[in-house]
């Protein structure tokens, strides 16, 4: 395999979207290198779902190793952990990203996770969605810097500020999905199902429109017009997520966000400084996940108009 | 603890002077309430743009780590659930053993 400067320098000649039928090979050890990565640090999202068989307790996210394997003309990461060689993963759907001679042991136990991201566009494939590399987030997250000092991956902040729900948006609305690390694997490509997409795509094609309409005088927002369609884009996430395709809970709160996009509520342009983070969006996001808020939708639409009024609230240019 | 708060107190003042300073800069090149001038050089739209973006992701930064995980942007919205047979399916095996 190329050095790790080498496949940077490689990733960095690609296009913005690259789907991994174009640069197969090279796509496979991106995608590889960005789960070995996050394996065992606090952005491992594999971690929580491997449970030790003898104890039934999950296992501890230190023990967690990873490397990355070759196997024919394929690059592939392996996982496995210190504390045990019999696990299971309690993630619906995940067995298909194993490879079954590599991963498994006599008693049909885990012995190991092997996978193989150019193997898994193959079978995601066949569901219609294409797997993509995307150069800014894979500059940023696999290339890019990361503190583990820090509670929260710096990905994060760049994804607030570089309006990144427009990208995610556009992906999903034309049935790609990025593999760039942990949260990609078992968020979104595992499970996916293409008889849930059109939907899927009809509510990505509506937050594409909604932001592009909203930002199109404006070409460099400043963050506090950014919260709302980061918001949008949280959410969109979930709903790509095969545990909550098609969840009406996420759907009202997506349908009243876009609204105020449309309305501009917070103008796009909003030339301020934003103090704080404002307190709604974690009420939003936590109440678009239970799906008794679609018997009170006048509920979401007071937490909705609570965000609107936090970001001008904590504005320091007002809004007359 | 009292100094503490003053400390905080006085250092979201100084966040908040920055801020205004940016601003007071900010408003001589475009107003939000009209259309942008298109004579407004834009490099210089986008260094103060960018000037009150890192302002901001400073000012907000304790507060967005209060914000859970499970809410940001890259969570997966799932539990662990034990499963019992699930096994890979049909079309995933007909791949692998395509290759083998």
């Amino acid at each position: 395999m190329e050095t790790r400067d080498g496949l940077r320098r490689d990733f960095s000649r690609l296009k913005e979207v690259t789907p991994f039928s174009k640069a197969p090979k090279l796509a496979g050890m991106i995608a590889s290198l960005g789960i070995h990565r996050e394996i065992g640090t606090v952005n491992d999202e594999l971690a929580r779902f491997i449970f030790a068989i003898n104890t039934g307790e999950v296992i501890s996210r230190d023990s967690l190793k990873a490397e990355i394997v070759a196997w024919r003309t394929f690059t592939g990461v392996r996982i496995w952990s210190e504390e045990s060689s019999r696990l299971e993963m309690r993630a619906k759907w995940f067995h298909d990203m194993l490879h079954p001679s590599f991963s498994y042991n006599a008693d049909g136990s885990i012995k190991q996770l092997v996978i193989f991201p150019e193997i898994i566009s193959r079978i995601t494939a066949l569901q219609g969605v294409e797997l993509v590399l995307v150069k800014s987030w894979g500059m940023n997250s696999i290339f890019g810097g990361f503190d583990p000092s820090k509670e929260y991956y710096q990905t994060n902040f760049w994804e607030l500020e570089n309006n990144d729900s427009a990208l995610f948006s556009d992906l999903v609305r034309q049935n790609k999905l990025a593999l760039l690390g942990t949260h990609d694997l078992i968020a979104h490509v595992t499970g996916v199902k293409s008889e849930r997409w059109k939907l899927l795509n009809t509510q990505a094609q509506m937050v594409f429109d909604s932001i592009n309409l909203y930002f199109e005088d404006t070409t460099t927002p400043t963050i506090a017009s950014l919260i709302v369609p980061y918001t949008i884009g949280v959410i969109l996430d979930d709903l790509a997520q095969p545990p909550t395709y098609g969840s009406a809970s996420h759907a009202l709160f997506l349908e009243l966000l876009v609204s105020v996009l449309r309305k501009k509520t917070v103008p796009a342009n909003l030339p301020t400084v934003l103090t704080q983070f404002p307190n709604e969006f974690k009420n939003i996001i936590e109440l678009s996940r239970l799906p008794g808020i679609v018997k009170n939708p006048e509920r979401a639409k007071i937490l909705v108009d609570q965000l609107v009024a936090e970001i001008l609230e904590h504005s320091l240019v007002k809004v007359s | 603890m009292a100094n503490n708060k003053e400390k905080q107190v006085t250092q979201k003042k100084k966040v908040a002077l920055a801020g205004l300073n940016l601003l007071a800069l900010a408003s001589t090149l475009f107003n939000y309430n009209v259309e942008v001038d298109s004579k407004v050089n834009s490099d210089s739209k986008e260094n103060q743009v960018a000037k009150i973006n890192a302002s901001t992701l400073k000012s907000i930064e304790s507060t967005w780590l209060r914000v859970p995980m499970s809410c940001k942007a890259k969570g997966f919205n799932a539990e662990p659930t034990a499963l019992v047979g699930e096994r890979p399916s049909n079309a995933a095996l007909a791949v692998y053993q395509s290759l083998i």
